[in-house]
């Protein structure tokens, strides 16, 4: 959670070129209104956000980031600065909701506690819903001087456009592998084998691999997809397995089946080398015969769904849930 | 820390802070109030990111410098319900602030007090001073007509305008608009203006009002900061442009009425009874020395009512919504109240016959 930050960020190595970008137009006071920060999950754009934030916030910065040592800075390390707001959604996959955006709107239309910026850090933006990104519009094209929005988000189609074109787009792609190997076994403080499979287990994003790292079943993944296939090769009971699999967190658990799926079309459709879980090809390539090309795209459309499901308010039964996705599943086998 | 106090100095200055503080908080330090004592004096700061009061009361002797932010409802309902004179003693003891009192003793828990968002002293773009009573009576005449929770923000709020000598103070909801001028001493190049939120304004007029007593206030770009002997009160401001009240004010009303305030406003809150409950529309036909008042709703109720006014001229007839013209009867402050309209779909000017310095704007309705 992004209040939970107590502490002075710096940007991550392989976001220099940004970081650099928007401190030369901070100083030429060119900065805009409302930056949207565009990436796949799971690289660190919401640490660059918050970092922004506090360079932005700080009386003295020192070498282009916040000095951790001025009053703003204290405040914001005791996460009471009243300049800085972080929003998120109350819980984590869920919607960010119209009320918590109201307490944007107000903040916006307030002056300053300090006599410097106002920052909102929304995180991530396609959480808002219709309602909530409607009551946002109209701050973020007019707020009032000194003021930054910034919206991050991990799937720029979930947002509505009417927001994306308010705001000016900061890309940040998944970085060269090398940088994100040395930063990572930097931060495991481990070997490289580890860190190596981490990274490719989250698709290459160096702070997903990290936080996969801390996350305490990614030992069951193995498990997870050796009976996943098992429901693709009839080998297992699908209700069986969905009953097996109810302890996990259903959130990130389909994101890894998204993951296997996409890997496994590239598989199908003769890209092995592009398979971003290169640990599970040999499973892949052998079930690939016996895959039907067009109902696992069914499937993976259907998944995609599941997400927006779960994310949604409604509150569905994980074991209804996990059932009729692996029934889907099952049937995928041609 | 170490000092002691009187529980009857502390306890209504600990009120005015604690009631700054929202009980809702998010952060754990907002619902606390800082303490410092510095020589002689202990301040409370209380804040809910918008709105700061910071209180100073005299200690009886001199104590060393110390802060503390301690949860302000328990340290208020602690202080509250000790018994009367008695001598309270604050130490700071690892972290802990321990409160003696009697044969009472408490511990409360406290955070750093450089967590607390607190404001350093600004300088302000424009500063005067005005009487507390004053000041009141200029807001209390307008707040009434201020928005609430209007998506156009910048009617949230009060308008304080200041010229050389003089302070505006506006109120619209888009409906209708209150307007009150104050003689001050003041020098400024060029008006200023600064929109305080609602909050602020209320707290404003229930924080200072002491008819026998001075404030000044400084208004910067970002706050308006009011002090008194032993009160400092800062708001946030609405950051956005108030609309030209002046385009608003009806200049062509020819049409002038007078009436007695009190017959009028008896009458009005008689007839409403019978209005549409929502949208509280009345029919006001003027004839030459007579004002009916005409109500009805969707029940096919009807109520009407005819008083004597001073009035000369054509027949007219216009409505309104009852409520927006009984608001302004309640705070007109002399027996007699003038109408000025033009036709039926003009606003009307509303004034107090014997004083002009604040004026009303109401818009009819089509009825």
């Amino acid at each position: 959670m992004l209040a939970d930050i107590n502490q002075i960020l710096t940007p991550h190595p392989w976001q220099q070129k940004q970081w650099l970008d928007l401190q030369a137009r901070l100083e030429r006071g060119q900065l805009p209104h409302a930056l949207m920060l565009r990436g796949t999950s799971g690289t660190g754009k919401a640490h660059f956000a918050v970092a922004l934030a506090q360079r932005l916030l700080c009386e003295k910065p020192v070498a282009q980031a916040a000095c951790g040592r001025c009053k703003p800075c204290l405040l914001i390390k005791a996460g009471s600065h009243p300049d800085l707001l972080l929003m998120e959604p109350e819980e984590a996959g869920k919607a960010i909701k119209v009320d918590q955006v109201r307490g944007v709107v107000e903040f916006v239309s307030r002056t300053a506690q300090f006599s410097g910026y106002r920052v909102a850090v929304i995180c991530p933006a396609e959480a808002m819903n219709v309602n909530a990104s409607n009551a946002l519009l109209k701050s973020l094209e007019e707020p009032g001087s000194r003021t930054l929005l910034i919206l991050v988000t991990h799937q720029v189609s979930g947002v509505l456009p009417t927001i994306r074109s308010r705001c000016q787009v900061v890309d940040f792609p998944v970085p060269p592998r090398s940088e994100a190997l040395t930063w990572l076994q930097g931060s495991l403080g481990e070997d490289a084998g580890k860190a190596e499979r981490l990274l490719n287990v989250a698709g290459g994003a160096p702070v997903a691999a990290l936080a996969l790292s801390q996350s305490d079943w990614i030992g069951e993944r193995a498990t997870v997809a050796q009976h996943w296939l098992g429901v693709l090769t009839g080998k297992r009971d699908p209700v069986r397995t969905a009953e097996s699999w109810q302890g996990f967190p259903l959130l990130e658990l389909v994101g890894w089946l998204l993951a296997w799926q996409v890997d496994l079309m590239k598989v199908a459709a003769g890209a092995p080398a592009q398979v971003v879980n290169q640990d599970l090809l040999g499973d892949f390539s052998a079930v690939q015969r016996q895959l039907n090309v067009d109902r696992l795209h069914g499937s993976y459309l259907h998944l995609q769904q599941v997400v927006r499901m779960l994310r949604g308010p409604g509150n569905p039964n994980p074991q209804l849930l996990l059932e009729e996705i692996l029934l889907k599943w099952s049937q995928v086998r041609a | 820390m170490n000092f002691s106090i009187e529980r009857e100095k502390l306890l209504k200055p600990l009120q005015q802070v604690v009631g700054v503080v929202e009980r809702r908080q998010t952060l754990p330090v907002l619902s606390n109030v800082l303490m410092v004592v510095d020589g002689d004096t202990l301040a409370l700061t209380g804040t809910d990111l918008e709105v700061e009061l910071v209180a100073r009361i005299g200690l009886e002797q001199s104590f060393s410098h110390a802060e503390i932010t301690v949860p302000a409802k328990k340290l208020l309902d602690i202080c509250k319900s000790l018994p009367e004179e008695s001598q309270i003693q604050f130490i700071l003891e690892d972290q802990k602030l321990l409160i003696k009192a009697g044969r009472s003793k408490f511990s409360l828990a406290t955070l750093p007090a450089n967590e607390f968002p607190n404001l350093e002293d600004a300088v302000g773009q424009v500063s005067f001073s005005m009487n507390q009573g004053y000041l009141k009576s200029v807001i209390d005449r307008t707040a009434f007509a201020m928005a609430q929770q209007d998506v156009r923000f910048y009617l949230n709020g009060m308008l304080f305008e200041v010229s050389t000598n003089l302070l505006r103070t506006v109120a619209t909801d888009g409906h209708r608009l209150a307007l009150c001028k104050a003689q001050i001493q003041c020098e400024v190049e060029k008006p200023f203006q600064s929109i305080v939120p609602r909050k602020g304004v209320l707290e404003l007029a229930k924080l200072f009002s002491d008819v026998d007593a001075d404030i000044s206030i400084a208004l910067s770009g970002n706050h308006i900061r009011v002090e008194s002997a032993d009160l400092r009160f800062t708001s946030k401001l609405i950051d956005g442009k108030f609309p030209d009240y002046e385009r608003v004010l009806p200049k062509q009303g020819d049409k002038n009425v007078l009436a007695d305030k009190t017959e009028m406003r008896q009458c009005f809150s008689r007839v409403a009874i019978l209005s549409n409950e929502k949208y509280r529309g009345v029919r006001l036909r003027l004839e030459s020395g007579n004002l009916t008042t005409v109500a009805n709703n969707p029940e096919q109720e009807e109520a009407e009512e005819s008083i004597n006014v001073d009035y000369q001229g054509g027949e007219l007839e216009i409505g309104f919504n009852v409520n927006y013209l009984l608001d302004v009867l309640n705070v007109i402050r002399s027996d007699t109240v003038k109408l000025q309209l033009a036709d039926s779909n003009s606003s009307a000017l509303v004034t107090d016959a014997e004083d002009d310095s604040a004026s009303y704007v109401v818009m009819p309705m089509r009825l």
